[in-house]
């Protein structure tokens, strides 16, 4: 009897193991239809805001100090008024698109959901002010956690992260209940694929070739994978049900870029990334039924990557180089909030080994954050080759007209579009000892709301005293012989 | 860095590149470097039907022309 007892018993601890143990899966897609879902094209332009002028924002990663900054800027750009085509507005009414990675998914995804209600003070409560790693060990130590977590390797302590945040900060909110799910900004959320190597965007259009329904995804496993920095935070599993189809065609400039590989090889590895997940004969271990992601900022730490692309390539559906085409665009306005920082430690004040946590943690940041220093170098220098060509070919033109008009010789007319970078760094803080107290904050999920008020402060500090949007709200003509005028933003003492 | 494409046409038309709104004729486009293909918006009483290169080399005063003419 006894043994029938224990038989039952084990039983019945297997069933609940196994059942407690999986993985919040995506919901599949059953008919690929580029009309719906959220996609860039299918939002229409929120109230006050215009195409004309087009401001994209994006956020880095750092923990709640990253995720601070962005709040920061948010405010700043909300209470920064702006005339635009006769019309009085904010300057955050006019934000088109928010890209972001790790500790800035946590306001880009809040702001997604609730709009200007980010302002509320709720988003302090629960996120910005709360010691969320003191909640997430309290998680890991709650016996029914712990059974989740021994009872499936598909189960990890990020999925138990992603549970806590869909509980308490995005109360259960899927992708189909966003606020903004219908207007703009067009929020892109990232992560990185890790057996790729590449961004993976929480957007329709990269959810189609997984044959999956970002509608049905919940916003806070979004964030936790965003955030999921490797070590600390486990990966996340998503499934892919490309094997099933869903009738989905990709575009032509995938079947092309491998047979140009030598014209621009990393259009060909775009092509590739994305075929691995749809296509199993470019994929060595055949389909992918499951794609892993970790934290965003492993391969781009400030969230720049997609708007380089966007810049970079006519192919994207929110691509920016389309829109210059189309003659959409007169004004660009790329907002770059930095909230990466280089520590100081006393790590050399010893002769001992750094330890293995340091080594893996340093290991890890590290590069990433070189890269990210190239990665702003890169945009700007995108956009200085964008004005030098224009200027070349308005000079170009008026030599012609005045020097043989009659050989008519028409060079063509450029779309005039008028660039303006901001960057809101700790680097830009002029006082050493302030930038080296800024650039100190730990980067974790525990800072102080006096921390907190310092961070938006500085960031509301840095972006008004920001030369590149100074210039723009100057009335600057530029080429595109339109002008905005504002008052910047008054920061908090 | 930005490669220049230029399609040519008697009257305004929009330029489509693989099958995608990509701007007008008779002005500079700006675009990645690529195989891609050339069409305009609809009547399609022009030809060829479609122009498939690959853009590369080009700068803002030499970019890559296209030509289309009125289907006669």
């Amino acid at each position: 009897m006894a043994a029938e007892i224990r038989i039952v018993a084990w039983t019945l601890m297997l069933v609940i193991l196994t059942a407690c143990g999986s993985f919040q899966r995506n919901p599949q897609l059953v008919e690929f239809n580029p009309a719906a879902g959220y996609r860039f094209g299918n939002l229409a332009l929120g109230p006050g805001n215009s195409d004309d002028l087009f401001v994209v924002v994006s956020f880095s990663g750092g923990g709640t100090r990253a995720a601070a900054m962005a709040y920061g800027v948010m405010k700043t750009l909300e209470s920064t008024r702006i005339q635009w085509n006769g019309e009085e507005k904010s300057l955050l009414d006019e934000v088109d698109m928010i890209t972001s990675v790790s500790g800035g998914s946590f306001t880009s995804g809040y702001y997604a959901l609730h709009g200007k209600e980010i302002f509320d003070g709720r988003f302090e409560e629960v996120f910005l002010n709360r010691n969320i790693e003191g909640k997430l060990l309290g998680q890991l130590l709650n016996p029914i956690n712990l059974f989740n977590l021994l009872g499936g390797r598909s189960y990890s302590r990020s999925d138990l992260a992603a549970d806590y945040y869909d509980q308490h900060i995005f109360n259960g909110a899927t992708w189909a209940d966003l606020a903004l799910r219908y207007r703009r900004p067009y929020v892109m959320i990232n992560a990185t694929d890790m057996t790729m190597g590449a961004q993976f965007q929480f957007i329709q259009d990269q959810f189609d070739l997984l044959c999956s329904n970002l509608d049905g995804v919940h916003l806070a496993r979004a964030v936790a994978t965003s955030s999921a920095f490797p070590g600390l935070l486990s990966p996340l599993t998503y499934a892919n049900y490309a094997n099933q189809g869903c009738n989905f065609t990709d575009s032509d400039w995938v079947s092309n870029a491998e047979s140009t590989r030598r014209t621009n090889a990393q259009l060909a590895n775009l092509a590739e990334t994305r075929r691995s997940y749809y296509s199993p004969d470019n994929f060595t271990g055949g389909w992918r039924d499951y794609i892993h992601l970790i934290d965003g900022g492993v391969i781009d730490n400030i969230g720049l990557r997609g708007l380089i692309l966007a810049l970079e390539y006519e192919i994207f559906p929110y691509s920016l180089l389309q829109k210059f085409n189309n003659e959409e665009i007169d004004k660009l306005l790329m907002v770059v909030v930095n909230g990466a920082s280089l520590a100081q430690t006393d790590r050399d004040n010893s002769s001992s080994v750094p330890g293995l946590f340091d080594n893996i943690f340093r290991t890890a940041s590290v590069p990433v954050d070189r890269v990210s220093e190239d990665t702003i170098e890169l945009i700007r220098a995108t956009v200085d080759q964008f004005n030098s060509d224009y200027e070349i070919l308005q000079q170009c033109t008026s030599l012609i007209q005045d020097a043989c008009p009659a050989s008519g010789v028409d060079l063509g007319e450029l779309h005039a579009v008028d660039l303006y970078i901001s960057e809101v760094s700790f680097d830009y803080i002029a006082d050493p000892e302030r930038r080296r107290y800024f650039q100190n904050i730990p980067t974790n999920f525990n800072l102080s709301p006096e921390v907190n008020a310092e961070l938006f402060e500085v960031a509301c500090n840095l972006l008004t005293n920001d030369p590149e949007l100074q210039l723009l709200l100057s009335g600057d003509r530029g080429f595109s012989d339109t002008a905005v005028t504002g008052e910047l933003s008054e920061c908090p003492e | 860095m930005p490669e220049y494409v230029k399609v040519n046409y008697p009257r305004r038309r929009n330029v489509f590149i693989d099958g995608v709104k990509n701007g007008y004729t008779n002005t500079l486009l700006r675009v990645s470097s690529r195989r891609m293909t050339f069409t305009l918006s609809d009547p399609p009483n022009y030809t060829p039907k479609s122009i498939t290169k690959i853009v590369k080399d080009t700068t803002v005063i030499k970019p890559l022309e296209i030509e289309f003419t009125p289907e006669t």
